[in-house]
């Protein structure tokens, strides 16, 4: 497994060097997400002359009109000043595919749960396909099938901030009054910083990021996975990406470095970790369990033998039962289950049927409205089958 | 003069009555979910036997039937997804709504039916739509970001359907770029957990010290109107119009469903909205529980007045359904589901299928077993005195009270 990283500046490119990394990943304020640097070219060029493999990422979500714009600046970077692209927008992919001959770096971490479709992104960047960007959100387990499935190196995020949120608008500066703005283009602040904090969740002090493309709200702890290592190893993940861009300097780079190659301990260099850290979803993905407690699967109708639902209970009258069912009717002399909303089961013989205009009936069938004899018990939305 | 294609009005059917109520009220199309495979857990969605009754009322009365298959899928899922796929194929549904491309393979291996990318997947540009237009989709879902400007240049470049969103609710990030509620409440929120985070009210703390605390729903987004941009997408070409709102009410089902295929309608009689009738489709679409309206993105990027900072929408003009029709009784009575309590003396309105809402003041109300009453519970059926051209399954709506 390999190490790989973000550059922003000459000094993170020198470090990245001195720790003999091979790649490094550039971009710049407009195509990268959240680029500091203005621009890709020098840093690139650098970073060639330091012998190490250039990847150009290319990862904001564009709409039609900036995207021309953002292929023409594209064009307008020099092609031997990288070896690699980086995309994730599949107009991004497609654009690249027509339009260079460079080996791609296809970013699937937003969706692509699941080895069908990734099989398929391999396939429809076939050759061109330098590695694949697997979502945070796998388990290890499925990593690890993906991994050993797919003809292609794969990377995951080992350690960084988890972006959960990325929005266009620009949502911080919106909070800003006129003479605010103009305080902050005079100090010609592009990037606007700051936490958030909501009373109605648990999690303090989001860091939230806006630049020209937009907000990026993220985890208020990092993704840390290094501990994991020798699950790491076994997931066979062939590039862990380390994300230290939010930081002041990415010197940790060589303490993580040092510590794979020497002492492995890896709870020290955890501690010295410089935010609160989570593992995410690495051992296990669970995030669909709380599912079944959003609404009481005790008034969805099963379908064998469903007449219709209880719509009235008039105490000492009748239950009203709308028919619902195409196939099944209710009819005089039937007997019936009444299924409450609580789960609960009552059985009842219909010794009396009316139509709504309270006129004896024998028999009620789809879209009617039947009246028939009252059952103590039974509520309003009760599901009723033939019993 | 080119005769232009109208587009179809493609409601949220988040049960089968709300199915019903959408094709009622002109509809030409409504999307759905199974119990599985959405991004709306929380909704009543089709179990096997109300997914053949909806599409079979659907069809009958002429309006199509998209599946909503756009959860982020694992792969345990598509193992399930196969048999759901072949069953949607039996019933002949008219296509499925994508996100994700193990999705799309699944159904294209699996079946016929034809694939719509949701607007889950972003895409937002012409390259991207004819990616997928090469992998088989046959209808982009374009992302709200879109304009409509942008939406015409895309279907012209990549020549496919296009389908954009013109009401309802926004999501405030790129759709599917979200992950708050996975990672906060351990919901996924593309495979249908959504915990509407967004909407909650956060103190932000700028790193600027200059900059004051404050208290702000920033995340939050206005609701999207494009009623005034109608013509717009109609001379754009687009192909279909979406009504956001699976989890939303009978009566926002109702109306949007009516309003916008009524506008459309007129359109393609007239050829233009120089009507008075705008102003009244518009006040029609007030009477919904909302948040404030926007265009959003639809003729320019969204500013900072599309953002809904409060907690609250002004329920001042809003209306509730009081009940549903369920019989005429022959120029006798008209029998009532009562959902929302009203009282004798108060004025209620019958909103029909076509047409403008007929206001009646309730002189007289009775159980079916003919006791007279004053006032009405939610969950009775009860009777008042016949009115004309009054059909079963027309909701009647009430103005509420104002606090």
């Amino acid at each position: 497994m390999q190490l790989v990283t973000y550059a922003q500046s000459i000094h993170d490119l020198n470090l990245i060097k001195a720790n003999e990394l091979n790649e490094v990943i550039i971009s710049d304020k407009q195509l990268g997400r959240i680029a500091k640097n203005e621009s890709f070219v020098s840093l690139a060029n650098m970073a060639k002359e330091l012998g190490l493999k250039v990847v150009l990422e290319w990862d904001v979500i564009l709409t039609e009109n900036e995207f021309a714009s953002a292929c023409d600046y594209f064009s307008s970077i020099p092609h031997d000043s990288y070896d690699v692209i980086r995309v994730q927008d599949v107009g991004v992919l497609a654009y690249v595919l027509e339009n260079t001959n460079k080996p791609i770096q296809f970013i699937a971490e937003t969706g692509n749960r699941n080895l069908t479709g990734l099989k398929k992104w391999v396939n429809l960047i076939g050759e061109r396909l330098d590695r694949l960007v697997l979502s945070v959100e796998l388990s290890k387990d499925k990593i690890k099938e993906i991994s050993s499935q797919l003809n292609c190196t794969t990377e995951l995020l080992v350690c960084g901030p988890l972006l959960l949120f990325y929005s266009p608008r620009k949502l911080l500066s919106a909070m800003l009054d006129e003479s605010e703005k103009i305080k902050m283009q005079q100090i010609q602040q592009q990037f606007l910083t700051a936490s958030g904090e909501s009373q109605e969740s648990p999690h303090k002090g989001f860091p939230i990021i806006q630049n020209q493309h937009g907000t990026f709200m993220y985890h208020i702890k990092d993704l840390f996975l290094f501990d994991k290592y020798q699950e790491l190893l076994e997931s066979g993940i062939s590039f862990a990406r380390i994300d230290l861009r939010a930081q002041e300097d990415i010197s940790y780079l060589s303490k993580l470095v040092d510590t794979i190659s020497n002492s492995q301990d890896f709870a020290t260099l955890k501690q010295a970790y410089p935010r609160d850290v989570i593992r995410g979803y690495f051992h296990i993905n669970k995030t669909d369990v709380l599912f079944k407690k959003l609404k009481n699967y005790r008034i969805q109708r099963k379908d064998d033998a469903y007449i219709g639902e209880v719509m009235e209970i008039v105490k000492g009258e009748y239950v009203a039962i709308k028919i619902k069912s195409h196939e099944v009717s209710l009819n005089l002399g039937d007997q019936v289950k009444f299924v409450t909303p609580e789960g609960k089961e009552l059985l009842c013989k219909v010794h009396e049927l009316k139509d709504t205009a309270y006129k004896e009936v024998t028999s009620k069938s789809k879209g009617e409205l039947a009246l028939m004899n009252y059952m103590g018990g039974v509520w309003p939305k009760s599901q009723v089958y033939r019993g | 003069m080119t005769k232009l294609n109208m587009p179809e009005v493609l409601a949220p059917a988040g049960s089968l009555e709300k199915l019903i109520v959408a094709v009622n009220y002109g509809a030409n199309a409504v999307y759905l979910g199974g119990l599985k495979f959405g991004l709306r857990s929380a909704a009543e969605n089709f179990t096997e036997q109300e997914l053949r009754e909806g599409v079979l009322y659907a069809h009958e009365h002429g309006a199509k039937v998209y599946v909503v298959l756009n959860g982020f899928l694992h792969d345990t899922d598509l193992h399930e997804l196969v048999n759901f796929v072949r069953l949607l194929d039996e019933l002949k549904i008219d296509a499925v709504i994508v996100s994700d491309l193990g999705v799309v393979e699944t159904v294209k291996q699996h079946s016929n039916i034809e694939v719509h990318l949701s607007t889950q997947a972003s895409c937002v540009n012409a390259y991207s739509a004819k990616m997928w237009k090469e992998i088989g989709v046959t209808r982009v879902v374009l992302g709200r970001e879109c304009s409509i400007a942008e939406a015409k240049q895309i279907k012209e470049i990549a020549d496919i359907e296009v389908e954009m969103f013109i009401h309802g609710s926004m999501c405030m990030a790129y759709s599917g770029n979200c992950v708050i509620s996975n990672f906060t409440q351990g919901r996924d929120s593309n495979r249908g957990g959504c915990a509407h985070s967004c909407r909650f009210d956060y103190a932000i703390d700028f790193e600027n010290e200059e900059l004051a605390r404050r208290n702000n729903y920033f995340m939050s987004s206005k609701d999207l109107n494009g009623l005034r941009y109608l013509e717009e997408f109609i001379k754009s070409g687009i192909d279909s119009v979406k009504i956001e709102g699976r989890m939303k009410s009978h009566l926002y089902a109702a109306t949007m469903s009516k309003v916008y295929s009524e506008a459309i309608r007129y359109y393609a009689e007239h050829g233009h909205f120089l009507s008075e009738k705008l102003y009244y489709w518009e006040e029609e679409l007030k009477k919904v529980t909302h948040r404030s309206y926007a265009a959003t993105n639809l003729i320019e990027k969204a500013g900072a007045d599309t953002i809904f900072d409060e907690r609250e929408h002004d329920r001042s003009n809003d209306y509730a359904v009081v009940g549903r029709v369920i019989d005429v009784l022959a120029e006798e009575a008209i029998v009532i589901e009562v959902r929302n309590a009203f009282n004798l003396g108060d004025t209620l309105e019958i909103l029909p299928f076509d047409g403008v809402a007929r206001e009646i003041e309730v002189k007289h109300i009775s159980t079916l077993s003919n006791t007279e009453l004053e006032r009405t519970n939610p969950s009775t059926l009860v009777k008042l005195p016949y009115v004309s051209h009054v059909h079963p399954e027309n909701l009647i709506r009430m103005r509420l009270p104002c606090n």
